[in-house]
Formats: structure tokens, sequence, C-alpha cells
């Protein structure tokens, strides 16, 4: 089953996710959608993404990148080659996988240098 | 002559099977979670997870023995006046569950539990977790903040939040009022320390308690305020995940964790920790004790001193450490600008130990330093000398001339001396400890009929001494270059 979800952080925290929808919260693998709405095209941006823990990650329905193995959530952790954002509406769709532990994710845009990508908007639909 | 050889031959293939790296301390050092290195009445002692710990006459050899009741999760300790604090988790976490933890302090007036002293105050809990909220209350660091005399423990896992509390310095008691500040996230077995301005919040990442698969590594953040916020050298927050590496895997141990700062003078610093694994001693976790070094205001482990054959170069004039015997000309001398440079190219040999060797002394050689020319005279080969002691985090060590036995000795008069075979005597055996800018000390063990703690010096560009250490000299450091 699908939930809407607008974290408040810079995070999205799956473990009490799951927690507070009395799910599972061990060994369970979490998919996540979201739109990205873009003001005009975006060439040479990179998806920067961290989570807890492994996760693979989809723009426009190509893969964008893995993290593999057991890690922790770091901001900035991976990054993905340079990839292009549409004007109007660009879709990412993650899966987070969480063995025992806390499990989380942060995703962003960075552009040319290396910085925050910010005027994007984000829903569901 | 022949047989001269083959002795000579027969020494460079057994210091070749020497040649190594010491990355673990030796006796029966197995421990995890070590707390930070305490000096009580001339011994050493850290605490492990689970009860008891270790403890070391020298700083080399380790041995269990060590007392600390409460059980639980990784203590730390620090010596406040004349008492010793020490803090554990009462409970060992959980990452299926079991996540109300306790932190507790107490108090003794010694280490050894062999003393009429030896007596644990009775533990007081500083801080807790329930339930499920974002933390795990074990895993305890402990800071004494030099600037102002406040007492402050870091403490969590990964599951959720590592927190700071303010302890009352006299009673260890939680200080009244004072509210857990959140500092970082997705590490655990913290620690704090201050240097210069900064506080340094060092956190275990990667994943424990899995020997040899287990990525355990140490990364730092640092702050201006104790409270933080903790950044790391890109500026991201430990908040978020954020954290520079100071030591991760190598040589044949795995998964670092649980760091502690000893400081041992000025510019000599030690940090303490634990190998998931030493794949040399069965794959058990073992403590490791490593130099501290300090590059741009960040702390990064050093390595272990490497056994090896070396250049001994000064910092003080980069000139190195050799015999003071005849400089023996190679053959040959500058070609001409004006010879044919179509003829053949052909290398030219390095000079060998049996080339000069019979123009040496074959008693005492007094020792110089001098321009470095790879020359036989000049290359030092330093290998650990078994059953002979050592000092913190390190054995002592022989230094002789390559393909040798001749010895590198100290003096009754502190100067330098190379007598022709090592005897094992303690004015032959050496302490190379590397600094915190990445250079060395080199001390005898004992400088004969003195007490005096003496390191090899730079008197002049080319004399060497034994005199007082000094961080603030060049005189004071060496390097080793395996050219």
């Amino acid at each position: 089953m699908w939930h809407a979800l607008d974290s408040k952080n810079y995070n999205v925290k799956l473990f009490r996710f799951a927690y507070g929808l009395r799910k599972e919260i061990y060994g369970v693998l979490f998919w996540a959608v979201t739109v990205v709405n873009c003001p005009q095209e975006m060439k040479n941006v990179r998806l920067a993404v961290g989570s807890n823990s492994a996760s693979m990650w989809w723009l426009n329905g190509k893969e964008a990148m893995i993290l593999s193995g057991d890690r922790r959530m770091v901001v900035d952790d991976c990054v993905s080659n340079r990839l292009t954002l549409n004007k109007g509406k660009n879709i990412i769709r993650g899966v987070v996988i969480n063995g025992p532990g806390m499990s989380d994710f942060c995703v962003r845009f960075l552009d040319e240098e290396g910085n925050p990508i910010k005027n994007l908007t984000i829903s569901c639909e | 002559m022949k047989l001269k050889n083959n002795i000579l031959g027969t020494t460079a293939l057994l210091s070749a099977l020497l040649t190594g790296t010491l990355s673990a301390q030796v006796g029966k050092p197995f421990i995890h979670d070590p707390s930070t290195i305490m000096e009580c009445e001339g011994k050493y002692y850290t605490f492990g997870t689970g009860s008891g710990g270790l403890i070391s006459e020298d700083g080399w050899t380790w041995n269990g023995g060590g007392v600390r009741p409460g059980g639980g999760a990784a203590p730390d300790a620090l010596k406040i006046g004349d008492r010793y604090l020490v803090v554990y988790g009462a409970t060992g976490g959980g990452l299926g569950g079991g996540h109300n933890g306790k932190i507790l302090t107490m108090w003794n007036k010694t280490l050894d539990p062999t003393s009429p002293d030896f007596k644990y105050s009775e533990a007081i809990v500083v801080a807790s977790s329930e339930n499920m909220e974002d933390n795990d209350a074990i895993d305890p660091g402990l800071l004494l903040d030099p600037t102002d005399g406040r007492l402050w423990i870091s403490y969590g896992t990964y599951f959720g939040f590592i927190r700071l509390v303010e302890i009352d310095p006299k009673t260890g008691e939680r200080v009244k009022g004072n509210k857990a500040i959140n500092i970082a996230i997705d590490c655990e077995a913290t620690d704090l320390m201050y240097r210069d301005g900064w506080y340094y919040l060092l956190g275990t990442h990667g994943t424990c308690c899995d020997g040899a698969n287990s990525t355990y590594n140490i990364v730092v953040g640092r702050s201006r305020k104790v409270t933080g916020p903790y950044l790391d050298n890109m500026g991201r927050d430990m908040l978020e995940g954020g954290g520079k590496m100071v030591v991760a895997a190598g040589g044949r141990v795995t998964g670092p964790g649980h760091f502690g700062r000893f400081i041992m003078d000025k510019g000599v610093e030690i940090m303490s920790c634990h190998y998931e694994a030493d794949l040399q001693q069965g794959g058990r976790s073992v403590l490791g004790i490593r130099p501290l070094l300090w590059k741009n205001e960040w702390p990064v482990a050093g390595d272990n001193f490497k056994e090896g054959t070396y250049e001994i170069e000064s910092e003080r004039r980069g000139y190195a450490l050799e015999l003071a015997v005849d400089f023996v000309r190679m053959a040959g001398g500058m070609r001409r600008a004006n010879r044919d440079n179509d003829e053949p190219v052909k290398p030219v040999p390095s000079q060998t130990l049996a080339d000069v060797v019979n123009t040496w002394p074959t008693g005492n050689i007094g020792v110089r330093i001098g321009d470095y020319m790879f020359r036989p005279h000049q290359k030092w080969t330093i290998t650990a000398v078994p059953d002979a002691g050592g000092y913190l985090g390190a054995p002592y060590y022989k230094i002789v001339i390559e393909g040798t036995d001749r010895a590198l000795a100290a003096t009754a008069e502190a100067e330098l001396i190379s007598v022709p075979a090592f005897t094992g005597a303690p004015e032959q055996l050496w302490r190379i400890e590397q600094l915190t800018d990445g250079t060395y000390r080199i001390m005898p063990k004992v400088v004969p009929n003195s007490t005096k703690k003496l390191a090899l010096v730079s008197s002049g560009d080319s004399t060497p001494t034994l005199a007082e250490f000094n961080m603030e000299s060049d005189n004071s450091k060496w390097n080793f270059k395996d050219h």
C-alpha cells in the first residue's frame, strides 16, 4: 500500500514511518516515489543520495545509481553521473532495504559546482 | 672472506623475513570497545565491553586483570584530580528491540585491583533511553573541558542520535536541569577531545561485530563549541551523517573502533582503539595503539612503525645519520660533455657493503650526520627486539647498519656510538615514536649512568647527540626514508 508523506526533515525516516504504521521495521524493503517539478530543462545535474541501508534509484524510468552493501545514511554519499531534468514533471523512484536498525534516506539534486539545486518543487502526483 | 659474505647474506635474509608491521599489541590484548587508556601508579589500564579490562606494565604487552563491575558496553575512564571516573552503559543496546539503556558513572582512587585503596563507589545513573525513542543510552565517552573544567559525556549508537549531557566533575552526577543535546547520527562508540580551540567528536562508523567482515572505521567532526554543531571537512554536520576518516582497516587488521586519546608529551600523542579482527591473532578483537597525528587541525591515525631499512634523515637539515667512516668513492667521475652520446648506456651498480666494510674499523665507530648518498654506512636496518619490552604502543627496536650487526648505541656521555655487535644492552634499544606532525622522536631505552630521558638530537647540521626532546625544534625530529 502506498502512503503520501511530506517529510519536514532533510531526510525520510523510514524506520519511524513503518513503526508509526505498526508495520514491520526490520528485514523490510521500502519503495519511494516522488515527482520533481522543474521550471526549465536542467542539464548536467546529479542526483545525490544517502541511505540506510542499500538502495537503488531511477530518474524518469532510467537507472540512476545504486548504493550497495550495509551502509549508513550520509548526505551526498553517492552521486549519479550527469543527468538531465526535464522541464515540468520528473519522476524519481527509489527502493531502500533495511536489515536491523534504523532506516532512512535523503535525496537531492546538485549542480555542476556541487551545490544543491533549490528552485524545484515536489509533489506526489 | 667467503665466510664473511655468507654471514652477511644470512643476516640480510633474516632481516628481510622480519620486515613488517607490528600493528597490534602483544600478550593477550583481547578486548572490544577499550576505554581511553589510563596510567595509574606506573601501569596502564583499559576497560572493555562486558567486564574487566587489560593491564600493561610497559604499554606494549597487555593482559587481562582489570576490574570493572557493572558489565554492559563500551566504558570510558578519566582521571579527575586524584580519582578515576569510570563510565559505562549498563545495557548492550539492541537492534531487534531492547533500547532501554542507562549510562552510569562510578569513582575509584586507583585502578590497581591489588591496591588496598581499590574500591568503586556506587554507580550513579546519569542518562537513559527508554522504549523506542531515537537513542540507545550506551557507549559513553568523557571529556573534561580544559578551558572551563566542565565535564561532558557523549553516548549513543546507530539507533537514533548521539547525545551530549553535562556531568558534575566533583560528584559524577548529572548537572541538575541539564538537557541532553543531539550532536550526531549514524555512529557509535563516540568520544570527545579538545585541541587548540576546537572540540572534536570521534564516532565509529560502519558495521560492528562481524570479525574480518566488520567495516568499522573512526570518523571525526569538529566544532568551536562543545555542544556542536560538529562539521566534517566538507562542512557536513554529523547530524546529517558527516565525518572525516581518522582510521580504517589496513595491514592485517579490520574494523578500528572506539577511539581514545592519550597525550604522552607535547607533540607525542597516541590513539587507542580496538580492531574488530586481527588476522594475525586468529581474527580476534584486539587492542590497537597507534600514533595520533594532526594535519591541518584534523586528527588522523599514524601508522605503527614498519620494520625495514631506512635513511634516518634529520628534520633540521635533511642530512642522514651515518657511521663516521671514510667516504669510499665509486668508480668513474663526471662524464665529459664531448663524449659520444651514442655509446651504449649501462647501469652502474650501487656501492655495496662488501665494497667498503673492510675499510671500516672493527671496533666502535662514531656516528655523525651527512649528505645522503645511499651508501652502506648510511643504511640502517630497524627491527623489533623480541622480549625486550616496550613503551606505550610499540616494542623497543635495534638499529643496525644494513647487512651487519653493528648497532647504534647511547654512551654514558650522552653521545652516540656504533658498537660492532648488538648485545641487547638497554643503551642499544631504541624507542621510535611518530610525532603529531608526522616526523619521529628517537630515544634510547637508557643512557648509561643517567636517569634522564634523552632523545636523538641534531646539535649541528652534521653532528648528532642525545639531549632533551623539544617539540618546538627541528633538532629533535627525524624521518625514516625508504629509498
